[in-house]
């Protein structure tokens, strides 16, 4: 049975610039690297992996090289000037604040919409998407109305460091939810039933059975939520007013750097971001294939 | 002492899951529950196994009134369909689960677990995650699973649903020996009627939501209670007035008292056995109607006899053993 | 049981009430309620509708640029063997995780006129990227780059090769089988991907803010002009947008709600 639809031996290894094998079997063996391209899907490969460096890899190449460009000693010395390590400090801290709660909530919320049927339900689901749908500077907007200076409830986070903490459980309140969710969902109700009827509490069965299968998807829930909370700015602009040392956040010190002309301390700050994103991005990548493996 | 079901009732909305069910299962023994979907047979044991709550009646399990009493506190073991492993558990932790939960000291637990997957022979497996074992392992272990806290009563749900069958087979001699071995007051569902026969001492035949018939395996398949039973317990086809086996139908290449002409107008072989359709030249009742060919089941041996061909001429009639039923008139039109 | 399933409930109700549903409704008193309409006063503001233009039509070319390059990666990473697939589909994810202040920044440092490493060359041919129009589609095409894609990878493994070898075994050649084949199997998913774009792009705030230069009616986008309205205690203005782009959130949030493919609800 020939594997793929595509598959045309005879040039398949031409056209492409890191194609070191030829194709010749067409089992593929799974330890072996050999690609199954012909020419024109090579050419498109080829393409797109160039637009990909263009926009992506190339300026976050330069940003690395930026960053390490007047030595590592300014590299360090950028880290801890006050300003800016209060700056990364309150960031990780609200971004890490906001991940527990959100753990918390999340799992509640996920709970609630997939156990509960009650009307008005499907306004939770909404609501819930919403910090994904407002662009992040609105949504700074929208909690400024509420927990702002004029707010109704009197109380005012504006400019506070409680404000990046505000902001990020705002922005961040989707992810959680929205990876526990489906699992929930799909877990087998036979299984609290085979706790329930081995004898466990309610309790015990949360704890021992819901709990650990729940862990991946949790996990990579917060990551996400860790990752996205680190890199908030819009909401951030908006909310915190930007006060050194008390409510500025490190994306805004980047912003800062920026203005000043300053683009080898931008650069500094911005890899450390950057840093995280990625070891978010491989984390999720390791917990949800392991998921899948199961 | 085993289980005793007063007048229980079950109702889902408009439909009636089960009605005025009264059941005797008695104790040490090995109970199946058999019907056809939407017959209430899963409703019964869910209700059993304290998943369900009966509308009316009450439940006895070894003398207690568990009829209100949560799955946690009845003393159970609970075998599902689809295994409910816990899968983030090795093996031996699914196993002592139910110990653990009823803070069993740990050396006892590692003793009665032992115990129990060399009683499942997964003796070698207890450090395995349930993923990494087949089908029928993963049932076993939930055997195991279930059996650890020595429940009073076992309740199977479909507990052979999931496997192939080949190991469906094993399986079920499997569960009958462990059952000799074990002895302890088991109930399971299932929807196949040879699995029923096979495996329990006492069937419990079940149709739309009420008991049709109980009795031995024997009793069931030789003295069926109802025309549901019979029909549901093994195949039958239609001679003149009569609903027999196929298998109690006698042909013969030339005339008998009582038998009547036709012609074969199919002959499949499947292995040892050979089915023949034979459409009779008129019909042997008065019914009216046309009458459906007459399924036959013989030997190869008894074929081979005959020497049997397709569209050869040949006699048929019920043997004279034969355990037939009257048709009822109006169910004639309905076929099976 | 029942008391903890109300209890769980209420937590949560309040949770969501207190987070997003009430601000929520300040907005859109403040816009609509608050005496004078300031939705039509400041979109009559020519320098929003400039703004509101740009933002349109660099999320549109944000939508183009990422489709073509979604669809021909997601077959390529589906369809395909190659050296370094599995580290490519690991960076493509890349763009939504990283922070988009970072974006700006590592855009400014390729494409800025005088200190880009790409910028500088193409600013002396008299290319502006930075601080025009381009840069504004770059940031926004960046931050958005992977949905369509990821949108369509999982379709694309669901259906298999199956069709696609049946096409070919009645004489389709290649560019038939992606035309008639490939392409309409995934309409839905890809929908749903510029959807998702679509709303990605015009929301960007931080990228753009660093990359456009923030021209008053040249390249200033909704987002930024949401920004100097605020700045400038022009509340209402400030608002008004806010609504407009909110909206526009939301009716991707709805659109894409009905579009995602549903999960199978169990009974009981």
């Amino acid at each position: 049975m020939p594997t793929r639809a595509l598959n045309n031996p005879a040039s398949a290894t031409a056209g492409i610039p890191f194609s070191p094998g030829r194709t010749r079997s067409k089992r593929r063996p799974r330890s072996r690297r050999r690609t199954t391209l012909t020419r024109p899907a090579g050419l498109a490969l080829g393409i797109s992996v160039l637009w990909f460096s263009l926009l992506v890899m190339i300026p976050l190449a330069l940003l690395l090289i930026s960053s390490v460009e007047d030595g590592w000693s300014t590299f360090w010395d950028t880290l801890t000037n006050v300003q800016t390590a209060h700056a990364i400090r309150l960031t990780l801290v609200s971004a890490l604040a906001a991940t527990a709660v959100n753990l918390v909530m999340g799992l509640l919320i996920a709970w609630v919409l997939v156990r509960d049927r009650f009307p008005g339900r499907w306004l939770i689901e909404l609501m819930i998407d919403i910090p994904f749908a407002l662009p992040s500077l609105v949504a700074g907007l929208v909690l400024l109305s509420l927990y702002g200076p004029e707010s109704p409830l009197g109380i005012n986070v504006l400019g506070t460091p409680a404000s990046v903490f505000l902001a990020l459980l705002f922005v961040t309140l989707p992810f959680v939810v929205r990876t526990v969710q489906p699992v929930l969902g799909e877990l087998d109700r036979d299984v609290e039933r085979a706790a329930h009827s081995l004898g466990a509490s309610r309790a015990t069965t949360v704890r021992r059975i819901i709990l650990p299968a729940l862990t991946p998807a949790l996990a990579a829930g917060a990551t996400l939520c860790f990752a996205r909370g680190v890199g908030e700015f819009g909401a951030l602009v908006i909310l915190s007013g930007n006060r050194p040392n008390i409510s500025e956040g490190a994306p805004m010190r980047i912003q800062s750097y920026i203005e000043v002309d300053n683009t080898a301390a931008a650069a500094t700050v911005a890899v450390l971001l950057l840093a995280t994103a990625l070891t978010a991005t491989l984390l999720v990548e390791v917990l949800t294939s392991q998921e899948r493996h199961r | 002492m085993g289980i005793e079901i007063h007048h229980v009732r079950k109702t889902f909305g408009s439909f009636t899951a089960l009605e005025d069910i009264r059941l005797s299962v008695p104790s040490g023994g090995l109970t199946a529950l058999l019907g056809p979907s939407g017959s209430g047979k899963t409703t019964l044991l869910r209700i059993l196994g304290g998943q369900e709550e009966p509308d009316a009646g009450s439940v006895y399990l070894a003398g207690r009134d568990v009829t209100r009493l949560p799955a946690q506190q009845r003393n159970i073991g609970f075998v599902f369909q689809h295994y409910a492993a816990f899968t983030h558990m090795t093996v031996a932790k699914n196993v002592a689960f139910g110990l653990e939960v009823r803070k069993t000291p740990k050396a006892q637990v590692r003793r009665r677990v032992q115990e129990l997957l060399e009683l499942v022979q997964l003796e070698r497996f207890g450090d395995r995650l349930p993923a990494q074992l087949s089908g029928g392992q993963r049932q076993r272990m939930a055997l195991a699973r279930a059996l650890a806290v020595d429940p009073s009563v076992l309740l199977l749900d479909e507990p052979f649903g999931a496997l192939d069958a080949k190991v469906r087979k094993e399986l079920r001699d499997w569960l009958r020996q462990l059952h000799e071995e074990v002895h302890v007051t088991s109930v399971f569902v299932t929807h196949d009627q040879e699995e029923a026969l096979e495996v329990a001492d006492t069937v419990v035949v079940m149709n739309q939501g009420r008991i049709e018939q109980v009795g031995t395996p024997e009793e069931i398949y030789d003295h069926p209670a109802s025309d549901f039973v019979f029909g549901f317990i093994g195949e039958v086809t239609r001679f003149g007035e009569l609903r027999l086996r196929p298998h109690d139908v006698e042909v013969t290449l030339d005339p008998e008292s009582g038998s009547h002409p036709g012609r074969i107008t199919r002959l499949t072989r499947i292995g040892f056995e050979v089915r023949l359709e034979v459409v009779l030249d008129s019909d042997p009742g008065s019914l009216g109607g046309a009458h459906p060919p007459v399924n036959v089941q013989l030997s190869r041996t008894e074929s081979q006899a005959l020497d049997l061909q397709q569209w050869d001429a040949i006699w048929v009639r019920p043997r004279a053993a034969a355990g037939g039923r009257e048709v009822e008139v109006l169910r004639v039109g309905a076929g099976r | 049981m029942s008391v903890t399933r109300t209890a769980l409930r209420t937590v949560v109700i309040a949770y969501l009430f207190f987070l997003v549903g009430w601000p929520l409704w300040m907005v859109v008193q403040e816009t609509f309620l608050s005496g004078e309409n300031h939705l039509v006063s400041t979109l009559q503001d020519p320098a929003v509708r400039s703004a509101l233009r740009v933002t349109l039509a660099a999320a549109a070319w944000a939508v183009v640029l990422n489709t073509v390059f979604g669809i021909t990666l997601g077959i390529l990473l589906v369809r395909h063997d190659f050296p370094g697939k599995r580290l490519l589909g690991l960076f493509v994810d890349l763009p939504i995780a990283v922070s988009p202040i970072v974006v700006g920044l590592a855009l400014l440092l390729a494409y800025g006129p005088v200190q880009g490493w790409l910028g500088r060359p193409l600013a002396e041919l008299g290319i502006l990227v930075v601080f025009s129009f381009p840069g504004i589609v770059l940031a926004v095409t960046f931050v958005s780059l992977p949905l369509v894609l990821r949108a369509v990878i999982p379709v694309l493994r669901e259906i298999g090769i199956e069709q696609e070898v049946a096409a070919r075994s009645l004489g389709a050649h290649a560019v038939q089988i992606l035309w008639r084949i490939t392409l309409p199997s995934i309409r839905g998913a890809v929908t749903y991907g510029i959807i998702l774009t679509l709303a990605r792009a015009v929301g960007e705030f931080g990228a753009v803010l660093i990359i456009s230069g923030g021209l008053v009616g040249q390249t200033e986008t909704a987002t930024m002009a949401v920004q100097r309205f605020h700045q400038g205690f022009a509340t209402g203005s400030s608002y008004a947008i806010g609504f407009l782009l909110a909206l526009i959130g939301i009716a991707a949030l709805a659109i894409v709600t009905v579009l995602r493919p549903k999960e199978h609800t169990r009974g009981n």
